[in-house]
């Protein structure tokens, strides 16, 4: 092993220390469990996808046929592991470079080890891959040994992933510039939701099919790939491929090297110099406003809290999301097809609010002492009592998301999206009901397994699919009350059912809230030492 | 000039701006091979910022840095090597043991897997720390952090030493062991910049001190040039930066 392949192992050895380091130490609990068992479940149905592949594949006969096929999975997975990060504001692994540059390491190596963790935000496509590789393998269209050819697709993902990365994490670093990059990316993706709304679908298929026809022709990853990789080589699809490769490697390596050279603290420093310039302005004053209506320390606790999700990157960003992005990604759900019209556009705010719960969650619901950090020690010393400051925490909770739902209605106001004005109460209602339960799970959640967050890094360290695979099985749980009122409406054709049922789900809520936060209390009183030791512990070379 | 005759710190001009605030505002500095310098300033006066820019963490916004000899940052990876560094925030890993944590340093010095562990476990004696065991550095204090990254910066012997506040939270005996250690390096030639908030051990081990204030170098010399009669460390300071300007008088509720 030369010394420079030393540094690379140490590190990852170092890290693999770290987790088992983790692992040996924690504690196997429910919420372990619960956490492992999404993960299979959410694993299991991208297995399955793969072994879709791998069965279908070898069952197509015609090889154009299999080439528009795979040239189409490429394209789906190569949009997942691109754009799935960005999309759920979770970056997955990458090095801890304010650790590392200290030491002499090359930056080649750096980079190295930065595009081999860029698998942890494409497990799933890995998975998928690997199933499509193993059907065109068994196709007797294939000479079979050309699936190869989709490690340099991997390659390829690998080091754009690496660019994206580190472009957006520096452009989200910035105030005003992030707001800007959210709302392009909002924009890039309502096109094709726009698309998919406004042309009639027979327009939509006559654009389909003259794609495929083009296809083969087309210099697009993809397709290239798709050629080569189902046998069908041309001079176009690999000189295709190596231009792909070669933009990829050159601006993965490139963002990489000026991240390197970023200086995140001048960048901070100016924010807040703007910071400080709003600091009499509207925000200022709202943050200050609980603290003047309720009695301390409540509203001293809650102000605190506001200020601190305010000046928060993740905060901001998420919760700019969910007004934005949301409405973006249920528009096709909500019209169908037919832009303005439909009844399903009803339930449209309704949705809209719930998603941006599930985007504020983390920094909301889940993980609420996750911003304190080594702060959190106050809370055991100072004379306040801890039901006091998670009650605190729980209240900023609810405002905020009661503020998320204004947002969402001014939103869709703006963009003339007509729904009924009963729909309003409506979603203010469901929205505090689901927030009473996630804040059930929420604060025990937050006391069993915290998790230092760092208020100024606007993405999230987990990777995308296991946020979703989480997702998949605790947020239907928790929005099974409002399904079901809903459901009694549709059974019994009246509004009181709905509101009948929701009032019932508010009793359960509030009861599971109230058992909840005693134990929550209870737990946070009795393992203060391994809380404080969790949110202040930082990371291994890698995070 | 040879690399090797050249002095260890070479600062001109050097300047950075944080928005519309120097946090370091035109920096000259040399600093001798051999020597134990001690660089002084008040909270926020630009020290770390000083070192993060020697380490070629933070670029400057203008100014030239030559260390051994080697241009910052053109040549980082040569000086990096060559530099052993305790910094003032931690960037120890919690969750590795103080003895993983070293070996893990060594290798990334290129010391090789076999001898990063065996500087490692004498380090780890050398410091007390051996007895932590398979302690994680999570559950140290802060004294046990300050000694662990320490040792870390002692494994691939460096020429020089940078560091920012090594005895904070570190008790009398890990002081005095620390100390002992580092004037024997200055003694076999090693060259050690010093940043302390205690006064008294600058004043101990260090040949030359420099305050800056407000980023803006205000005192530079040896203790022997500075100082005038009977006048200690902290009056020279005190001095320098300026006396403190405000007393408890005017909040009544507080006397």
């Amino acid at each position: 092993m030369t010394p420079a392949g030393d540094q690379i192992r140490a590190i990852l050895g170092a890290q693999f220390r770290v987790l088992r380091n983790r692992v040996t130490g924690g504690r196997v609990g429910a919420g372990r469990i619960l956490y492992w068992f999404s993960m299979a479940l959410w694993y299991g149905m991208v297995a399955f996808l793969a072994w879709l592949a791998a069965v279908s594949l070898p069952a197509l006969r015609e090889r154009d046929q299999l080439m528009a096929v795979v040239s189409a999975i490429l394209m789906g997975l190569m949009a997942f592991w691109q754009l799935m990060p960005v999309m759920m504001a979770a970056s997955g692994l990458s090095l801890d470079l304010k650790r590392l540059l200290v030491y002499p390491v090359p930056e080649r190596h750096l980079f190295l080890v930065e595009a081999l963790l860029r698998v942890s935000t494409g497990t799933e496509v890995l998975i998928v891959m690997a199933g499509v590789a193993w059907g065109l393998a068994r196709s007797p269209l294939t000479p079979g040994w050309t699936a190869g050819f989709l490690l340099i697709f991997v390659l390829m993902n690998l080091m754009l992933s690496v660019g994206i990365r580190d472009l957006l994490s520096r452009l989200l670093a910035r105030r005003g510039v992030r707001e800007l990059v959210v709302l392009g990316i909002v924009l890039l993706a309502a096109l094709p939701q726009l698309v998919i709304a406004a042309v009639p679908p027979d327009s939509l298929r006559g654009i389909y099919q003259k794609y495929a026809a083009w296809m083969p022709h087309l210099p697009l990853p993809w397709t290239a790939m798709a050629l080569l990789a189902t046998g069908a080589f041309s001079w176009m699809a690999a000189s295709s491929t190596a231009a792909w490769l070669a933009v990829a490697g050159w601006f993965g390596y490139a963002q990489f090297r000026r991240g390197l050279k970023w200086d995140e603290a001048e960048v901070k420093s100016k924010d807040r110099e703007k910071r400080r310039a709003a600091a009499f302005g509207f925000l200022e004053r709202l943050y200050d406003l609980p603290g003047r209506l309720l009695p301390d320390p409540l509203g001293a606790l809650v102000t605190k809290e506001l200020r601190t999700l305010g000046r928060s990157s993740r905060f901001r960003l998420v919760f700019f999301m969910g007004f934005t992005f949301g409405i973006i990604i249920w528009l096709p759900l909500a019209f169908r097809g037919h832009w303005g019209a439909g009844r399903s556009s009803e339930n449209l705010l309704l949705w809209v609010s719930l998603y941006a719960a599930l985007l504020l969650g983390e920094v909301l619901f889940w993980n609420t002492l996750g911003f304190d950090r080594g702060a959190v020690q106050a809370y055991f010393v100072m004379p306040v009592s801890l039901r006091t400051m998670l009650v605190a925490k729980n209240v900023t909770a609810v405002m905020v998301l009661l503020a998320e739902v204004a947002m969402v209605t001014l939103a869709l106001s703006l963009l003339r999206i007509r729904f009924p004005a009963s729909k309003i109460p409506e979603a203010f209602a469901c929205a505090v009901l689901v927030a009473l339960l996630l804040l059930a799970v929420g604060n025990m959640a937050s006391v069993k397994s915290p998790r230092g967050m760092d208020p100024a890094s606007s993405w999230r360290q987990s990777s995308a699919g296991k946020v979703q695979g989480l997702v998949l099985l605790f947020y239907p749980l928790l929005l099974a009350p409002v399904g079901l009122a809903h459901l009694a409406r549709y059974a019994f054709e009246r509004d009181l059912a709905f509101y009948l049922v929701l009032l019932s789900g508010y009793l359960v809520g509030g009861l599971s809230y109230w058992v909840a936060l005693d134990s929550a209390v209870e737990i946070a009183e009795k393992e203060r030492e391994r809380i404080v030791a969790a949110l202040s512990a930082t990371q291994g070379p890698i995070s | 000039m040879a690399p090797d005759s050249c002095p260890a710190i070479e600062i001109r001009g050097l300047r950075k701006v944080y928005g519309e605030k120097a946090a370091v505002d035109g920096l000259t500095l040399t600093v001798e091979r051999g020597c134990f310098f001690g660089f002084l300033g008040p909270n926020g006066a630009g020290k770390t910022t000083t070192i993060r820019m020697l380490m070629g963490l933070a670029p400057p916004t203008a100014g030239e840095i030559r260390i051994l000899g080697r241009k910052m940052p053109e040549d980082a990876l040569e000086v990096k090597a060559r530099i052993g560094l305790v910094p003032d925030e931690s960037l120890l890993f919690d969750h590795l043991t103080g003895a993983e944590y070293v070996e893990f340093v060594g290798r990334m010095y290129r010391l090789g897997r076999e001898l990063a562990r065996k500087r490692a476990a004498e380090l780890m004696e050398l410091f007390e720390l051996d007895t932590a065991g398979r302690k994680l550095i999570a559950e140290y204090s802060k004294g046990m952090r300050k000694r662990v990254a320490m040792a870390a910066a002692l494994i691939h012997r460096p020429e020089l030493f940078l560091l920012d506040e090594p005895f904070e939270g570190v008790d009398a005996v890990g002081a005095r062991l620390m100390k002992d250690i580092l004037l024997e390096q200055v003694r076999q030639g090693a060259t050690i910049f010093l940043t302390s908030h205690v006064l008294e051990v600058v004043e101990r081990l260090c040949d030359r001190v420099a305050i800056i204030h407000e980023g803006r170098l205000v005192v530079e010399g040896s203790l022997e040039q500075l100082r005038s009669g009977e006048e200690t460390l902290e009056d020279l300071f005190v001095r320098a930066v300026g006396g403190p300007a405000r007393t408890t008088e005017a909040l009544d509720w507080l006397r």
